[in-house]
């Protein structure tokens, strides 16, 4: 069997331009058996953004997780597997971004896995694709340094930009 | 607004499981979205493979249940029940509401079948859309419109009227492309609160709660006032109209002054694109169709792109392809006047087709309307409060189920590929319409068509809308900014997964989800001053009806308006949205409620 590439494109919300529509959501949720990956993260009840996974280098849900069922996978995306996921919350608690969804879907954890099934056919994330006002992209952090949405080293820290 | 999608049969992705699954696909080539789709859109692939899809026809029992039944026992059901009612109280007794998910075909042969029986009542089923576009054919004016979103980016200042990115989040896209990667670009909004356009908007115009309506007239004043105006035929009228009004008195009811408009203004002298967009949907403001013709109106007298957000998808294509057969005629009744006359036994027969007028309809005014119907026969992709009502229930396919024809707002026609076959029995509309030909074929038929559309001479139309609006104006029903203490507007809150015609949305399950619910929305001050926060409960009392609701604050609210969703059937009623008794029209305006906190039940 043929090897996985590495896919060091990661996914990207320009601030400026979500419109906090939830279509990403919506997206997610029915690409992933009805359960969204993406966390709504509220902004002092002014604005809704999406909070996603940012398959952190070393991811601290992975090492929080009791069961292994979080996992730095070789294409380089953090991956969770449903049988081994006890639901037991740890790793809501660990992420340092808050991009667990709090309200696990079947008893386990519900994890962003950068539709993969698409990725890997040379796709982009459904959330990407559908975002109705262009503020997710799905970018190499490296490659956009410099690009007019890079503000120093944001991209790679926090998977978000905003204009200077 | 009409978006494209690719849907792929047998494709699902390895979670949703495999077998004749189908997964959604975002259509880059697209005209309008280009490539996005909004909560709504997404929803298509679940409304697909959702769990309680129709898949048998239903009809009501002696003992009045709805039972399943084959489609030949159904058929015969409905065309006996029709029978009665045609022979009883005449064709004109038997009125058609198409829905937004119509193709021009099923559309065309609606038509066909109205023109059989021998009835003139067939009209789309949003009456908020007929409101709307009354507005925009009575004011007379006739605006270049904006075909093409290019347009949208070629233009160096926009109008936004109402909330844009909730109705049309597809818009998002162009509008935001152009506001940000061509920095010369503004984006004026015109709302009251700090809605989902209105904070993207710069500049924003803020105006009181629900007057829209008067601040274009400020903005219409303005523009004919400063010499930008381009030269239209009825100017010197507008004009002298304008000139008998007290603008002062508007300006400070409406709470925007002329110089909000400088901006605009600033791009017409130097003789820039510009383009006004309408989306004020949905009754959320004080005079929806007096907005929209002003909107109108100001756009042609600056020489800008117009586009008013009416509908669903295919609201333009099912409208022309009406208009073409001739109807709503003369004599036809419109998609509001038809649900009064239900409710005044005019109406005896009621075909719903792919329309949920009992769940969706402002102010739950058809529920009480629809047990007086002899026959209400539904077509539907899943359950709703009409089918529930109905004495017959066709199972029909949805998006990617069937073949056809659609033309979105933009005018842009667009193709449906058939990718699955219906659920279980279920069929298309247009089979539903084919058997019911074939029934009704040999009836003795008023086969004359309809006269053609009644559209009055337009001066006269144009001289009821300016009275109108001039009776409007002098607000004489409300005192001058002050306002009964614990009184509040209630407006319609729009949410991202649901719209007017809630019926299609609703089942599914992010809507369920993501959608505010049925609570109330507060401005800070308000909850303040009620002494509660969110997850509180409040009762909120209406002219007419009454609630518990729970409460969830929202910063961006200004302090005399509470936001209700009116798609639950908690909250229709609270809206106030009633027919007018003498107009038979629809009466959108916001509603005064009072709101208390309900006493804590542990202390
Ligand atoms: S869930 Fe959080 S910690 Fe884990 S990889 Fe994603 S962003 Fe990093
Ligand atoms: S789809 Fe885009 S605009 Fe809408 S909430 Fe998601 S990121 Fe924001």
């Amino acid at each position: 069997m043929s090897q996985a590439p590495v896919v060091t494109k990661r996914i990207v919300l320009d601030l400026d331009r979500c419109i906090g529509c939830r279509a990403c959501g919506a997206a997610c949720h029915i690409g992933h058996n009805n359960q969204s990956n993406l966390v709504p993260g509220r902004i002092a009840d002014v604005a809704i953004l999406p909070v996603h996974c940012r398959h952190c280098e070393h991811p601290a849900c992975a090492e929080a997780c009791p069961c292994g069922a979080l996992y730095k996978h070789e294409t380089g995306f953090v991956r969770r597997s449903e049988i081994l996921c006890i639901g037991c919350r740890s790793c809501e608690q660990a992420c340092p971004f808050g991009a667990i969804p709090s309200e696990f879907v079947r008893g386990v954890a519900p994890k962003c896995d950068l539709c993969i099934d698409r990725v890997l056919d040379g796709g982009i994330p459904r959330c990407v694709a559908t975002c109705t006002a262009g503020a997710l992209s799905f970018v190499d952090p490296e490659e956009s340094i410099g690009s007019p949405s890079y503000v120093g080293g944001r991209i790679q820290s926090r998977g978000m930009t905003r204009r200077p | 607004m009409g978006c494209s999608m690719l849907l792929r049969a047998g494709a699902g992705a390895p979670y949703i499981g495999s077998g004749e699954v189908p997964d959604l696909d975002y259509d880059d080539e697209g005209r309008v979205n280009r490539g996005s789709l909004c909560g709504k859109g997404n929803m298509a692939l679940e409304l697909l493979t959702h769990p309680s899809r129709l898949e048998k026809p239903r009809v009501r029992s002696p003992e009045g249940e709805l039972v399943r039944a084959s489609w030949e026992v159904a058929m015969e059901d409905l065309v006996r029940r029709l029978r009665a009612v045609t022979e009883a109280h005449g064709p004109g007794s038997v009125g058609f509401l198409l829905g937004p998910t119509l193709t021009n075909e099923e559309a065309a042969k609606a038509a066909q079948l109205a023109r059989a029986i021998g009835t003139p009542h067939v009209d789309q089923s949003q009456p908020e859309d007929h409101v709307v576009l009354k507005g925009l054919s009575f004011c007379g004016a006739e605006p270049t419109p904006l075909t093409e979103v290019d347009q949208l980016e070629r233009a160096k200042a926009i109008l936004v009227v109402g909330d844009l990115f909730t109705l049309s989040p597809c818009m998002a896209k162009p509008v935001l492309q152009m506001r940000y990667d061509n920095r010369q670009n503004l984006v004026g909004t015109l709302g009251f609160w700090k809605s989902r356009t209105f904070l993207f908007g710069k500049p924003v115009l803020r105006c009181l709660a629900g007057r829209e309506a008067a601040a274009l007239t400020v903005m219409l004043h303005h523009c004919l006032e400063s010499g930008h105006a381009k030269d239209v035929p009825w100017a010197n009228e507008v004009r002298a109209f304008l000139k008998g009004l007290d603008i002062e008195k508007i300006e400070r009811l409406a709470g925007l002054s002329p110089s909000d408009m400088d901006w605009f203004a600033g791009a017409l002298e130097k003789g820039e694109e510009t383009a006004v967009l309408f989306a004020a949907g949905f009754a959320a403001t004080e005079r929806l169709d007096l907005a929209a013709g002003l909107s109108a109106l100001l756009a042609e007298v600056t020489g800008s792109r117009y586009l008013a957000m009416v509908g669903g998808a295919n609201a333009y294509g099912l409208r022309t392809t009406l208009a073409e057969a001739g109807f709503p005629g003369t004599e036809g009744l419109r998609s509001a006047e038809m649900l009064a006359a239900a409710g005044t036994g005019e109406i005896k027969a009621l075909f719903a087709l792919g329309c949920d007028p009992v769940g969706a309809y402002p102010g739950g005014v058809f529920e009480e309307a629809a047990p007086k119907l002899e026959l209400l026969a539904a077509t539907a992709p899943l359950g709703s409060a009409t089918m529930d009502a109905a004495h017959v229930v066709f199972p029909t396919g949805t998006w990617g189920e069937k073949t056809g024809t659609v033309v979105n707002s933009f005018g842009h026609e667009n193709e449906l590929v058939q990718v699955m076959p219906p659920p279980g029995t279920a069929r298309t509309d247009a089979d539903v319409l084919d058997l019911l030909l074939d029934a009704v074929g040999g009836q003795p038929a008023g086969t004359a068509p309809p006269e053609p559309m009644s559209v009055p001479a337009p001066a006269e139309a144009a001289a009821a809308f300016f009275a109108e609006l001039e009776l409007y104006l002098r607000f004489e029903d409300r005192e001058d900014g002050a306002r009964e203490m614990g009184t509040h507007w209630l407006f319609p809150e729009a949410s991202p997964g649901q719209s007017a015609d809630g019926w299609l949305t609703n089942p599914l399950s992010w809507p369920q989800h993501e959608s505010p619910g049925p609570g109330i929305a507060l401005s800070p001050a308000h909850a303040r001053e009620l002494g509660v926060k969110t997850g509180d409960r409040v009762r909120v009392r209406s002219r007419d009806a009454a609630a518990e609701l729970v409460v969830r604050i929202e910063q961006r609210l200004v302090e005399d308006v509470v936001l209700v969703a009116p798609y639950y059937p908690e909250t229709r009623r609270l809206t106030g949205w009633r027919l007018d008794g003498v107009l038979r029209d629809l009466d959108l305006r916001p509603e005064r409620v009072s709101v208390e906190a309900v006493g804590e039940v542990a202390r």
